[in-house]
């Protein structure tokens, strides 16, 4: 068997300098001559090892983490020139023990079975993994529209772009509204803080999501599809404009598309301008129109009226990613991963104080914990884990004591937190939750299309108030008027982003109450991240007199000769903090 | 037909709805009404205000009633108190962004509330008598206000911010406006309400009593004035000096109040020589306004020498006498920095005083003067001691002043009235020789009839307070006798008239509600969004964005012919003058004042403005459209503006910029309006709920109240029907209102801004003759002879008949009717569509309903501009393209 060897080209990886070590693989495969195939792969999850190369010969898989051009070097020399694997430098084997086996192992891949397994700038190798075979598989059974619904209805298959709505229903809607135009789009307009599922789903198996797609506009006898996809990611249109070409070319877009008469279907890219609302399915159907990116009131759902006044559907990336498996491997087999009402596997992108950053699918029912500390290796820096943030600046926060929530759609909210469309901000001690709620806030209010009034105006009070506390102004009732501004905005909101905007906020009230009190009666931060509630003094034991922190302080606020204790000046202090990166000593103390 | 209509419970009842109908219609259509800012019938649901939010059972949190549609067996509420509360938050979250004021700092300042720019719009036209009118809702006596106010309006005028300390000529145009209606044969009178055979006391004829007078007479109760002193007037005739009010002018103004039934019985002194007893009996409720009239002493030692009197006593003491003091060869010494110091000073002048000196015990800065009357003062003749107290007063061997001892000032800590308290100088006594003092150091209220009232009162008890005033209820008034009232100094201790005649309309109000039965509510303050509110106005702000203009200052006597009791403001020469001025004012004041929804419904839920501090939206408003302003300042966002632009005229030319917070309106791609493709149709301003987006216009707006007057424009053949507003004809803007054609009410560019040429002056109203080629203006009879005359001296056919094309048909029928029926002829037609080809003609004939174009499957245009030659059917085009999706094409004619 031929050795090959496969570099991880995601966004990931090429932040990782993937490039480089791919050019490097190649140039010494050609100067060296070398017998070996070199591939291109997408990001496998674990962006925290990237950049990654797997090499595969007839001994087995071997995946090497963090190889830079110098490393590369050393691992085609050693490895193939010598067939002495390094074993040092590898993250993960199917022969033995590698450090991230568990990663792997605890994993149920369905959505991202093909990412970071096969080159997804290559047709013929998602052809080789069962691509397009749902598909022609409904093709040649001649396979109901019903049927197809009914599959998907019976998988449990709910909307993974946050809302959980059951898959199914919605074409069952989208189907019986007859029309002579219809439309299925992708809603890839991914936008919360510290989530990249579909990013990645797009750059590392575009064909399967163009299949979901295409079994949709089958199901619901579409005419048109539309990927509604941000510009802020090249690479996935890229690799999205490859596919669709290739799709082309193979006749699997076009005219009687898979034999079936009159299944006419074409699909393009609307780049999205980068506005979070226009995740909105109103509001993203508005901006496909050339319309401002607002939302408008539903009824009449997009089932009925939606893109150019027809029957639309709209799914998630993540969701139509997982439509072929479920088509080959039936609805039984999806519905046995899971809990009840929330069937399959979701994709979490793990970020934050989390040691293995990444992506990660588990079956619904999985804890919180677990999947915090299996598969993302628990806390950085061996801090104590303070809470999650889910479902992005929608979502809540769930408190440590919270964790053993498993994941599925219902027991999430009952948190107060959203499933979402999959991040998770992993917080440590050392994170402020009032200031968390404010990031949060702030994103949001930023990102408010600014027709409703509460959403528009509400948000940014609120932010106003979050300001204050954390700026050491908090007053007396502020907590109330916070509160009763989030369950008015909520409550009078048109769509999903001014209706779930107050969650951080209201989470974090609701699990830290104490530290909001703290800042607003005490004006202490107790994590010690809000600067203007902080003071910073000399810790006389430990300081040497070294004069760096003088040196550096830019209001001249600390004082002191050499080798004597310094000391700082609190009224000249602008709380800026560069005494305390700075110190080597640790000699500065927060309090 | 199958009933398809929707069983609906609303409030609990069940009624029917239509499929595809809203909530808000559905409401609407029961007589129930929601708020909405954003919602208009002309346009296709939008939902961002908020305002209209119901609850529906079964649904998540509240349902904007404007987009969500009925469903079988739906359940609303369309009022509560979670609703309430969501409603007056939406309005508040709205408030705290919306900077701008309501009305200007003038109308705001003025304690009696007078629309100031309500009357120099009104000025500014030449409306004397109705800016008299409007100023009299609120203040009786305008004329003499317009001589000696105080002028707290002018303070507060936004021109000194642009205009160094040149406020606009408030009082000058005020009584500029005043004079000529006294002096007018057409001078405004007030309506008289029936009588409610109730009868009021009021005791004292000064300005609150004159006032109370005027108030309550108008609302059909019989008033009494009983008056002290043996002429009206109180403080006005007996404590100003002639030079600055003439008696004359308030002899006029007392015999405006008295020609609407008031009786004024003079030398009746309460507790004298009337008893409460009589009033009692008499009267079924009682003001009083005795005003606060007891000068206080000097206060120092020697102070009780001959020659050393009252301020109110010497001014007073020559109105009762008639006779001058004659101070020739005489030094006077006025003890005060107020305004009756400067009335004791001048008067001392004008009483041929060899030197009068104003000694007052901190800087001229701190003087509670008005700065006009110091710097008269100064110019008469008037020497100042500022920093100067007297110390001791000695006397001659009579007994008499001879020189008043005083020591020297300096200012310390500011004291509880915010002026920095003096302090004396150890050693700096010095003495100057007089022969008068003067003192004009305050007044206290004498209510020395109390315990005649109190004997007689069968329930209650008239009270005075701590400071010796009359003890009232704030908010109403109401002594402690619930039938007695009372305003003025009498209540305040001695103050201005403006707030005299202010409490006076107070008083008024819960007289006549306490004569009527009804609770006593004092006038709700109605909802007031300020600038204010967000900061105080800079003059940066200013300086730029309006043009500096000179101020028309006052004519005066010159300084050497002041020795005598003339007048000494002379008043604005003419109307050229005060149009002048007129023209400074900048409109502090919103246009939509009379009909801007938001602060309907802020009135109505009881918004505040403050409720929410925080970051708010500043912008230029954008003047460069010849027609239409946009202050985004004024902007709730509701995209009414864009919408009606993009759905009904189709020109695109406003839009959404930005996102969020910093979300506002604005023409396409930055352009001035004009710029883009703006028909200039003016539908913006139709749609606008506050004052975002309204006309700009020449004139000065007011705003005021005006007048309706509905027709069909007559700009073109599709014959919209209109609204002009006017005050006394002159037309300040058109509306359209729904017609047979234009049933939702729109109208385009011509009637909406096409009407200056009606306020014309060179428009010719009348027939005119050609003789000896030049028009002359003949009477209507004799043009009609004339006409007569001429067609009988031909043959019928020899006569032909024109109509013009802008007359309505009725007209053409009767130009019709007077060709064929009367003079026999059938030469009758019209110049304006000759030549215009065939088409018109089959087209009108076709006779198809405009309203139909909606259940068009197609629409062709042939050969027409319609949205610049018939706007309004292109609107219906354009509406039924956007709504149904019908295929629009313009064919070359």
């Amino acid at each position: 068997m031929a050795i090959t060897v496969t570099v991880g080209l995601g966004s990931c990886g090429i932040a990782a300098g993937a490039n480089k070590t791919y050019a490097k693989i190649k140039a010494l495969k050609e100067t060296d001559k070398l017998d070996f195939k070199l591939k291109k792969t997408s990001c496998v999850g674990m962006c925290y090892r990237e950049p990654l190369v797997e090499i595969t010969d007839e001994t087995g898989t071997y995946l090497y983490g963090e190889v830079d051009a110098d490393r590369a070097v050393e691992v085609i020399e050693k490895h193939i020139n010598q067939q002495d694997p390094i074993r040092d430098y590898i993250v993960y084997s199917d022969l033995f023990d590698a450090p991230e086996n568990d990663f792997i192992g605890a994993q149920v891949k369905i959505v991202l079975r093909n990412c970071g397994y096969m080159d997804p700038e290559s047709i013929e190798e998602y052809e080789s993994r069962d691509g397009y075979k749902a598909i022609k598989k409904i093709a040649e059974e001649k396979t109901g529209r019903d049927v197809v619904i009914d599959t998907i209805l019976k998988s449990g298959l709910r909307g993974r772009g946050g809302g959980g709505f059951p898959t199914g229903l919605k074409w069952k809607f989208a189907n019986a509204n007859k029309s002579a135009d219809k439309y299925v789009i992708c809603n890839a307009d991914e936008g919360d803080p510290g989530a990249f599922m579909d990013r990645s789903v797009l750059e590392g198996d575009p064909h399967s999501v163009l299949e979901g797609m295409i079994i949709a506009a089958y199901a619901i006898e579409a005419t048109g599809g539309v990927i509604y996809c941000r510009a802020e990611y090249p690479l996935a249109i890229k690799r999205l404009n490859i596919a669709i070409k290739q799709a082309h070319d193979r006749g699997y877009l076009g005219k009687n598309i898979f034999g079936i008469d009159g299944f006419d279907l074409d699909i393009y890219i609307k780049e999205g301008a980068g506005a979070f609302v226009c995740g909105e399915e109103t509001a993203l159907i508005a901006s496909i129109e050339g319309e401002r990116g607002m939302p408008r009131k539903r009824p009449p759902f997009p089932a009925v009226s939606g893109l150019w006044k027809k029957p639309t559907n709209i799914n998630n990336v993540e969701t139509f990613a997982n439509i072929p498996w479920i088509i080959i491997h039936g609805a039984e087999a999806y519905a046995k991963y899971g809990t009840e009402k929330s069937k399959g596997t979701k994709v979490f992108a793990l970020a934050g104080k989390v040691r293995h950053s990444g992506l990660v699918e588990v079956p619904m029912g999985m804890t919180i914990r677990d999947v915090i500390f299996k598969l993302g290796g628990g806390i950085k820096n061996n801090k104590r884990f303070k809470a999650v943030q889910m479902g992005g600046p929608s979502g809540g926060c769930i408190p440590e004591f919270l964790s053993d929530t498993i994941v599925d759609y219902d027991s999430v909210n009952a948190t107060g937190a959203i499933m979402g469309s999959g991040g998770m901000v992993v917080m440590d001690e050392t994170t402020c939750m009032v200031d968390v709620a404010k990031f949060f806030l702030d994103f949001t209010c930023k990102e408010s299309c600014g027709k409703c009034t509460f959403c528009r105006m509400g948000t940014k009070r609120m932010l106003e108030i979050l300001d204050r506390i954390t700026n050491g102004h908090g007053r007396e009732g502020d907590l109330e008027k916070l509160e009763e501004l989030a369950y008015q905005i909520k409550d009078n909101s048109l769509c999903g982003l001014g209706q779930t905007a107050p969650n951080p906020v209201l989470t974090t009230i609701r699990y830290f109450r104490d530290e909001y009190e703290a800042h607003i009666s005490h004006k202490k931060c107790p994590a010690k991240v809000c600067r203007p509630l902080l003071t910073y003094k000399v810790d006389e034991e430990k300081c040497t007199g070294c004069m760096v922190c003088l040196k550096n302080c830019p209001v001249k606020a600390i004082t002191g000769e050499r080798k004597q204790k310094h000391l700082i000046n609190q009224d000249l202090c602008t709380k800026c903090g560069v005494c305390f990166s700075k110190c080597k000593f640790e000699s500065i103390l927060l309090s | 037909m199958a009933d398809n209509s929707l069983n609906i419970i609303l409030n609990g009842n069940i009624v029917k709805g239509h499929p595809g109908e809203t909530i808000l219609t559905l409401a609407n259509r029961h007589g129930i009404e929601i708020p909405t800012l954003c919602n208009d019938d002309r346009l296709e649901p939008f939902t961002s205000c908020y305002v209209c939010v119901v609850e529906v059972e079964g649904m998540r949190g509240h349902q904007p009633s404007c987009s969500t549609k009925l469903t079988e067996g739906m359940k609303i509420i369309t009022d509560n108190e979670g609703i309430r509360k969501s409603r007056k938050m939406a309005l508040e979250l709205m408030l705290s962004n919306h900077y701008a004021d309501c009305i200007g700092p003038c109308k705001q300042t003025c304690p009696a509330g007078v629309d100031v720019q309500g009357y120099i719009s009104l000025i500014d036209k030449g409306q004397y008598s109705e800016a008299v009118a409007l100023i009299k809702e609120t203040n009786p006596l305008p004329a003499i206000c317009g001589r000696v106010c105080v002028r707290p309006c002018e303070t507060e005028c936004r021109r000194n911010l642009l205009d160094e300390g040149a406020p606009v000529g408030i009082d000058y145009l005020k009584r500029f406006a005043s004079d000529f209606d006294l002096a007018s044969p057409d001078k405004y009178v007030p309506v008289v309400k029936p009588s409610t055979g109730k009868r009021v006391a009021v005791i004292g004829a000064g300005p609150g009593g004159l006032s109370v007078g005027h108030f309550m007479q108008i609302e059909g109760h019989q008033v009494d004035i009983y008056e002290a002193a043996p002429k009206p007037g109180g403080w006005l005739r007996y404590g100003i000096p002639e030079y600055r009010l003439p008696n004359d002018i308030l002899d006029q103004e007392v015999k405006n109040i008295t020609d609407l039934g008031v009786n004024i019985f003079y030398n009746k002194k309460l507790g004298e020589n009337i008893s409460y007893q009589e009033l009692k009996s008499t009267y079924d409720a009682t003001v009083l306004t005795i005003g606060s009239q007891k000068g206080t002493g000097v206060g120092c030692e020697g102070d009780d020498a001959g020659n050393v009197f009252s301020g109110i006593d010497f001014l007073k003491n020559m109105e009762v006498t008639g006779q001058r003091y004659d101070f020739r060869g005489k030094t006077i010494a006025v003890v005060g920095g107020g305004n009756t110091a400067m009335d004791c000073c001048r008067t001392s002048i004008r009483c041929k005083a060899d030197k009068v000196y104003v000694i007052y015990r901190r800087t001229e800065k701190e003087m509670p003067a008005n700065p006009i009357e110091i710097h008269e003062s100064k110019l008469e003749g008037v020497e100042y001691l500022f920093l100067t107290l007297p110390k001791k007063i000695n006397k001659n061997d009579l007994g008499e002043v001879a020189s008043v001892t005083c020591i020297k000032m300096e200012l310390g800590e500011p004291d509880a009235s915010g002026r920095r308290r003096p302090v004396p100088v150890e050693g700096s006594d010095f003495e100057i020789k007089v022969d008068f003092i003067l003192a004009a150091i305050g007044q206290k209220t004498d209510v020395n009839f109390i315990d005649d009232i109190n004997a007689h009162t069968g329930s209650g008890e008239l009270k005075v307070n701590k400071w010796g005033d009359i003890d009232v209820d704030k908010s109403t008034l109401q002594t402690g006798i619930p039938s007695m009232f009372a305003a003025g100094d009498g209540v305040s201790g001695p103050a201005t008239i403006i707030e005299a005649i202010a409490q006076a309309r107070i008083a008024s109000t819960s007289a006549h509600q306490f004569l009527m039965g009804l609770p006593l509510q004092p006038g709700k303050k109605p909802f007031t969004s300020k600038r204010d509110n967000f900061k105080k106005q800079q003059k940066e702000a200013y300086l730029g964005g309006f043009d500096t203009q000179v101020r028309e200052e006052m004519p005066t006597l010159p300084a050497d012919a002041r020795f005598n009791f003339n007048e000494v403001e002379l008043g604005y020469a003419g109307a050229d003058v005060a149009h002048h001025e007129a023209q400074r004012c900048l409109e502090c004041g919103c246009v939509a004042f009379f009909d801007c929804d938001l602060q309907k419904y802020s009135n109505e839920y009881n918004a505040l403005q403050n409720s929410f501090e925080g970051e708010f939206r500043e912008y230029q408003v954008d003047f460069r459209h010849p027609y239409i302003e946009i202050d985004n300042n004024k902007c709730i966002l509701c995209a009414r503006c864009v919408r009606i632009c993009h759905e009904v005229v189709g020109a695109n030319a406003l839009g959404l910029i930005n996102r969020g917070f910093h979300t506002y309106v604005a023409p396409s791609m930055g352009e001035a309006l004009q710029d883009t493709p703006c028909e200039s149709c003016g539908m913006c301003i139709s749609t606008c709920p506050t004052g975002a987006i309204t006309e700009n216009v020449l004139f000065k707006p007011g705003p005021v109240r005006t007048e309706t007057v509905d027709t069909i424009c007559n700009y073109c053949s599709v014959g919209c029907s209109i609204s002009l507003r006017h005050k006394n004809g002159f037309v300040m803007g058109v509306k359209g209102k729904p017609g047979l054609i234009n049933s939702d009410g729109n109208i385009c560019k011509y009637p909406k801004f096409g009407y200056q040429y009606l306020n014309d002056l060179n428009r010719i109203t009348k027939p005119m003759l050609k003789v000896d080629g030049k028009f002359e203006e003949i009477s209507f009879p004799a043009a009609f002879r004339l006409i007569h005359e001429k067609i009988k001296s031909v043959k019928p056919d020899e006569n032909a008949f024109f109509g013009g094309a802008r007359l309505s048909n009725e007209e053409l029928y009767l130009i019709h009717k007077l060709a064929r029926a009367a003079a026999k002829t059938n030469n009758v037609g019209s110049f304006h569509y000759l030549g215009r080809g065939e088409g018109y003609r089959a087209n009108g004939e076709m006779n198809a309903p405009l309203a139909e174009i909606v259940h068009a499957s197609a629409i062709y245009m042939l050969g027409t501009e319609i949205n610049r030659d018939h706007a309004v059917v292109g609107f219906m085009v354009q509406n039924a393209r956007y709504l149904k999706k019908i295929p629009v094409s313009a064919l070359p004619a």
